[in-house]
């Protein structure tokens, strides 16, 4: 990949992770009554962090061989800021797929609601890593970049 | 006629329970059609609860290893980038941990009751390890 294609692709990385971040608290605010159904709230936003995610795998190698090493070199605090966003959104995807799944299988006849309950949990989760995750990641692009 | 029979049967099973609210009992009535029996939809959530929170406590544990200099090498030898393998060891074993635990819960017809406060204090907890601990 060139230069240029790493870096547009990392542009993108950080917008989409900031419109999923915002999307992520949609459903953890419709869902904190367990009986509301938030459907296509759920499913943009699991999507909208999915893509995020994929879009930073897809350049983390190159990342990890050119930018990283530099990183490091001139502030290891923000090294240990980009140590620290690359698991947070890794949680945030695990958590939003299975707020997802539990919100698909969430019935009315489950009585106490748990199902529901779990997917505003995963929710909100998902919502508070990706906000770290997004944030720290701003900080390390002004910092350094392609 | 058998459902209904059922459906008019108290959640817990016994016959002498305390009077609740009306209001309570219809609720309950609309909720809860076949009385304490877990039915198929309503533990279709147990493999995502369980493998959400197992996949939290083992990729905490893979990266706290890798913090600690130890790299468990099945999980290495999945891919060069530490990232990447956790992250696949993490969701395999999620996966093949839930799946039975969830046919266990099924047969037995039991349900998850505290997987939201579990769930929280696992997320709590991968924060923690990813924050502290970087």
């Amino acid at each position: 990949m060139s230069a240029a294609l790493l870096r547009a692709l990392e542009h993108v990385h950080g917008h989409v992770a900031w419109l999923s971040t915002l999307a992520l608290y949609h459903p953890a605010i419709l869902l904190r009554r367990p009986r509301r159904r938030a459907v296509g709230a759920a499913l943009s936003a699991t999507a909208l962090v999915t893509a995020t995610v994929t879009l930073g795998a897809m350049i983390y190698a190159a990342y990890r061989e050119h930018v990283k090493p530099a990183l490091f070199v001139s502030s290891p605090l923000i090294g240990s800021l980009f140590e620290r966003k690359e698991p947070l959104g890794v949680g945030a995807v695990i958590l939003a797929w299975a707020g997802l799944s539990l919100h698909l299988s969430a019935r009315n006849e489950d009585p106490e609601l748990r199902a529901s309950r779990a997917a505003f949990v995963a929710y909100a989760g998902a919502a508070v890593f990706t906000t770290l995750a997004a944030t720290m990641g701003v900080i390390v692009a002004v910092f350094r970049t392609f | 006629m058998q459902r209904q029979t059922l459906a008019t049967l108290p959640a817990s099973g016994h016959l002498a329970t305390p009077a609740r609210p009306r209001s309570r009992q219809l609720h309950r009535w609309r909720a809860l059609p076949i009385g304490h029996v877990a039915s198929r939809h309503s533990l279709t959530f147990v493999p995502a609860g369980l493998g959400c929170v197992v996949f939290l406590w083992i990729y905490a544990g893979l990266h706290l290893a890798h913090v600690e200099g130890v790299d468990v090498s099945p999980v290495a030898a999945i891919a060069p980038i530490p990232l990447f393998s956790g992250f696949v060891a993490s969701l395999a074993i999620a996966a093949a941990s839930s799946i039975p635990a969830a046919l266990v819960f099924r047969q037995a017809g039991l349900r998850l009751r505290s997987l939201s406060r579990v769930l929280t204090w696992s997320i709590v907890t991968f924060g923690a390890v990813v924050l502290l601990f970087p």
